[in-house]
């Protein structure tokens, strides 16, 4: 922990993402005003000090809105990875371990699921079991689960001819149990700093899902669906859609810095590069 | 980063006395059938999904005041009303004959509307490709290379950037500046003869294309650049420096050949990922692209034509794929008879 | 889509114009028996895109082809009153109802069952077309945009433009964005934003047009709760309709009932069921001592605000409402086809849509014997005036029953850049006639 906010990205990663934790954890308990209280005389308030960022056309708390947004944001992203991680690894795995022709059959599987479009298999979810954050986030999570595989595997195959590997090999043990104590852990590294950035991925993709009207329903904050809302208002009030812009950036740019931070400090062939 | 990222179909540790061309062959034959293989999964896995969606095309096509009895009529003229096995089949052996079949909703053929559509999607994804591959190669290598200096840090600050950057905004900054503020390029659309009008053609792709190759250049730049770190810090590069050789010098020299394999692989990688930002790209600048028309037809449900176009995109991945791969087999001897 | 080929592309036997007045078209003459159960139409000298001469084989094979069977018109419903379409001579088409239908003109004149094509033809229709109209579609992408191109052996007037570019664009802003840069000259349905944004501008004209449409908050009456009438009139009471305007920028209407001020049956009904916040407690406190709830099926291509308001609106009187958002098509399956729904939305652009409360089976499963009675003496009204009598009690029948709410009266804005004319912009729902669209310099 103290290596990576000794590294630079992993500093300014681990700021980031503790703003937008922070944001989301006070949320829950507390907000400047209920982001669902409409009162259209209120409406399109301009910044002040009871309404930091002013309000929308139906009277809402725009910055109370960006807090809870927060929660959907973070929660959605981790849902996402967690799916893309208990799928994905042990299909890595799986393509590792299998014959060569069923390996490969595999392997062009995920290949095929990396070239299925997520955004149409979250419309099928989202179609199917009603429209959810959650949904949404299976979704994402699916389709990242595809692209772990796809990456992880070699980072396993390179584990696994590693002289460690070899020896236990040698030694007689099983191929699963050498999977799971010397093959995993050896390539743990690289599959921490991977679903980093699966969650940094899982971010952005809510929010285009959320824009495309795919992701969070109404009318539950999401930054992705308020700057879909918002943005009508681009030539009359363009400043109402910076402020949900910002914060993905922000959650996204937090997690990729905060990979690469993991990668400098975890992965010992880039220790030295550390820019 | 550097190490390459593709999974390559293991083929069986191949007798050293094959020629070049038998183990050629042996690979294709083996990629194509793995390809057909995975093609008919992922056929079945389409047309499941999709079958069971609520609602159907006979229903949007009959409109909203339309009898029970219309309605069925029109299932069975779609042949909704045929056994789901009955369903499939159909359309599998259609698509084997390169037959997608009718749209459900106004009779066009699939094929060639997808055929249209491919004429916006393909040269927005191919000219964004291109772009971001050559602005990543020089970029990320001088960033690489010179990584402790300000502009080194500079490249790798907006590189940041540029990959957290929701497209969709982009996009809509992009319109608001470029197209209505200066009034330099259209807002949105493309010509409606497509590219019997070249200029116009070219002029609405200008900024969907840049839009989508932010992100995607930023992306290369990033795996570029860590390529370049690594090598520069390996041993022969250092021994060739010693002996005068200049930074530069070495990358085009060496270092581009061996970053080369990756990031074509990176790049097989990113085509689907493109795919998915070509959606949003469509949308914010109303180009009338594959993915628009696939979000329309999925609202429509118009099952024939969307599982048609992703038949078609996934095959046309994977082909892509497979032919990187058999190159791939072929140049890299570390690959090759190795799992 | 038929939006656009009615009357541009395809005709029928008689046309309406924007006013609401019939006139001439394939038919240069009609009358209508005394019973009102036979019209006889006189052909003109009409021909079809091909060349060929419209006869009267055509008129009676496209109508008998709409109401057949196997038709799968999607208006085949509205002409499934007539009896027999006959050819009496070379030019004379004899048509005869089973009952009066005072909206038969209606139908032959602006809905695709009227709509006449070449007897026998098989032009792919996916492809080409092969209509009367004073145009031909030139070239269609799919989702995008439409090219009309001018008939010039079109046998009437003959259209004061050459080519006609619509452009079907999803995003508002975008759609502005276009406007503003010439792209396109002239907007039809313009957001609120987009009449903010133009407001000064002398480049362009904005115009309100005449419209019939209602965003209806559709109650399903069959639910063991709303079927009580107090709980739908506390529903209505519970809605600020006012502020529900400015919310979505204004450029609507308040309406008490599914009738507009153009509308011959209007009347002002918003007094009834009118925002009482305090009342609909009272209403509510009496029949539910327990919370209500209910979820609201929207689809997806309605601005959120509306769904969000009146959720926020009816929380504030006690009934909880949970939004669901789903795909148009999922809305038709489940909300329209089903009737699995508590609550909903929907915009209807239909003026005879009010006739359908007296339908049991329509999806706001409401009924009612007085409105049924109603709706079919309108329907068989020997007059328009009789019709208009009682569709005009109909609509406050219905108003006073809170069958449905109806939260307001879109009007249809248009915004045109100032060097065109002649842009339709009356009642364009339903159709939108491009022939007299002009440049101005």
């Amino acid at each position: 922990m103290i290596a990576l906010l000794r590294n630079p990205s992993g500093l300014v990663g681990v700021l980031l993402v503790a703003v937008v934790v922070a944001a989301a954890l006070t949320s829950l308990l507390w907000t400047p005003h209920d982001p669902l209280i409409v009162d259209p005389a209120a409406g399109w308030l301009a910044p002040s000090a009871s309404h930091l960022l002013g309000t929308d056309a139906l009277g809402r708390d725009s910055f109370s809105a960006l807090l809870v947004g927060a929660q959907v944001t973070l929660g959605s992203a981790l849902l996402a990875t967690a799916v893309a991680a208990a799928l994905g690894l042990p299909l890595a795995a799986i393509i590792e371990l299998t014959p060569p022709m069923l390996s490969a059959f595999l392997q062009r599987f995920v290949d095929i699921m990396i070239a299925f479009p997520t955004l149409i298999l979250a419309v099928i979810l989202v179609t199917s079991f009603g429209s959810s954050t959650w949904t949404a986030a299976v979704a994402v999570g699916l389709g990242a689960s595809v692209v772990v595989a796809r990456t992880v595997a070699p980072e396993l195959r390179r584990a696994r001819s590693s002289d460690y590997a070899l020896l236990a090999t040698a030694a007689g043990a099983s191929s699963g149990r050498i999977m799971l104590h010397h093959v995993l852990p050896n390539a743990g590294s690289t599959i921490v700093v991977r679903l980093t950035q699966i969650l940094a991925g899982s971010a952005l993709a809510e929010a285009g899902l959320s824009y495309l009207g795919f992701g969070t329903p109404t009318p539950t904050p999401s930054w992705g669906r308020t700057l879909a809302e918002m943005q009508p208002q681009i030539m009359t009030r363009p400043e109402v859609l910076l402020a949900p812009a910002l914060c993905i950036v922000i959650v996204v740019l937090g997690f990729n810095l905060l990979g690469d931070g993991l990668r400098d400090i975890l992965d010992p062939r880039t220790r030295r590069s550390t820019p | 980063m550097a190490a390459p990222l593709l999974c390559v179909a293991a083929t069986d540790a191949a007798p050293a006395a094959r020629s070049r061309a038998q183990r050629l062959a042996v690979a294709v034959a083996q990629q194509v059938g793995v390809l057909v293989a995975s093609l008919l999964a992922a056929s079945l896995l389409i047309f499941l999904a999709l079958h069971y969606l609520p609602g159907d095309a006979a229903a949007i096509l009959a409109g909203p005041e339309a009898t029970a009895a219309q309605v069925a009529l029109l299932e069975q003229r779609l042949g909704l009303d045929r056994p789901v096995a009955v369903q499939y089949l159909d359309w599998v052996f259609g698509a084997l004959r390169l037959d997608l079949g009718d749209s459900m909703l106004d009779g066009r053929s699939v094929a060639s509307q997808i055929g249209e559509k491919l004429q916006v999607t393909v040269p927005l994804c191919v000219a964004a490709l291109l772009i971001s591959v050559l602005v990543a190669l020089p970029l990320g290598m001088i960033a690489g290379a010179r990584h402790r200096t300000w502009y080194g840090h500079l490249i790798g600050a907006l590189t940041q950037l540029g990959v957290a950057l929701p497209v969709f905004a982009v996009g809509l900054a992009l319109v608001t500046v470029v197209a209505v503020k200066w009034r330099v390029l259209p807002v949105q659309g493309f010509p409606p003869d497509r590219w019997a009008d070249p200029a116009g053609a070219i002029h609405s792709l200008i900024l969907p294309t840049i839009t989508l190759a932010i992100p995607l250049t930023a992306g290369l730049v990033r795996f570029v650049r860590s390529a370049t770190i690594d090598i520069v810090a390996d041993e022969w590069v250092r021994t060739a420096r010693a002996q005068g050789w200049s930074i530069p010098s070495v990358l085009m020299r060496q270092g581009l050949r061996n970053a080369a394999l990756p990031l074509v692989a990176i790049v097989g990688l990113e085509l689907a990922g493109l795919l998915m930002g070509s959606v949003l790209i469509e949308q914010v600048f109303a180009l009338p692209g594959i993915g628009q028309m696939l979000l329309k037809d999925v609202g429509n449900r118009d099952i024939v034509s969307v599982q048609g176009t992703l038949l078609a995109l996934t095959s046309v991945i994977m082909i892509v794929t497979i032919a990187l791969n058999i190159v791939y087999t072929l140049i890299d001897p570390r690959l090759r008879g190795s799992k | 889509m038929q939006q656009l080929l009615i009357s541009n592309v395809y005709e029928g036997l008689i046309a309406k114009s924007s006013s609401g007045d019939y006139l001439p078209a394939l038919a240069t003459d009609w009358t209508v028996s005394d019973d009102a159960l036979t019209y006889t139409f006189t052909l003109g000298d009409a021909t079809f895109h091909d060349g060929s001469a419209v006869e009267v084989g055509d008129i009676v094979s496209s109508l008998d082809a709409a109401r057949g069977t196997d038709s799968v018109n999607p208006d085949a419903k509205r002409i499934a009153l007539v009896d027999t379409v006959t050819a009496v001579d070379e030019d004379t088409i004899e048509i005869t109802l089973t009952d009066r239908d005072i909206y038969f003109l209606d139908t032959l004149g602006i809905t695709s069952a009227g709509m006449i094509v070449a007897d026998g033809d098989d032009t792919d229709r996916a492809n080409t077309t092969n209509g009367t109209g004073p145009y031909t579609v030139a070239q269609w992408n799919k989702g995008s945009t439409i090219t009309l191109e001018r008939n010039d052996a079109y046998w009437g007037e003959a259209p004061l433009n050459k080519t006609v570019v619509l452009h079907y664009i999803t995003e508002a802003t975008t759609a502005m964005n276009a406007l503003s840069t010439g792209e396109i000259d002239v907007l039809t349905a313009a957001s609120a934003e987009t009449l903010d944004f133009f407001e000064s501008d002398d480049s362009v004209l904005i115009t309100a047009g005449e419209s019939t449409s209602w965003m209806t908050l559709g109650i399903n009456n069959a639910n063991p709760v709303l079927a009580n009438a107090d709980v739908r009139r506390a529903i209505n009471m519970g809605i600020d309709k006012a502020g529900l305007i400015t919310v979505i920028g204004g450029n609507a209407v308040e309406v008490g009932s599914m009738a507009v001020p153009s509308d011959p049956w209007y009347s002002d009904l918003t007094e009834i069921n009118a925002y009482d916040p305090d009342g609909a407690r009272e209403l509510l406190a009496d029949i539910a001592p327990t919370d209500l709830a209910f979820t609201l099926t929207v689809a997806n291509n309605y601005d959120t605000k509306i769904s969000e308001y009146i959720a926020a609106q009816l929380g504030e009187i006690g009934i909880a409402v949970a939004i669901d958002t789903v795909e148009f098509s999922t809305w038709l399956e489940r909300a329209y086809k089903q009737k699995d729904y508590d609550l909903t939305m929907v915009l209807h652009v239909d003026p005879t849509t009010l006739s359908y409360y007296g339908n049991p089976s329509y999806y706001w499963n409401y009924d009612s014997a007085e409105a049924q009675r109603l709706a079919s003496e309108a329907k068989s009204a020997a007059t328009t005036d009789e019709r208009d009598d009682k569709m005009a009690a109909l609509a406050k029948l219905v108003a006073e029953d809170a069958a449905s709410g109806w939260l307001y009266s879109p009007q249809t804005m248009v915004v045109a850049s100032t060097d065109v004319s002649g842009y339709p912009v009356d009642r364009i729902a339903n159709r939108f006639p491009v022939s007299s669209i002009t440049a101005v310099n």
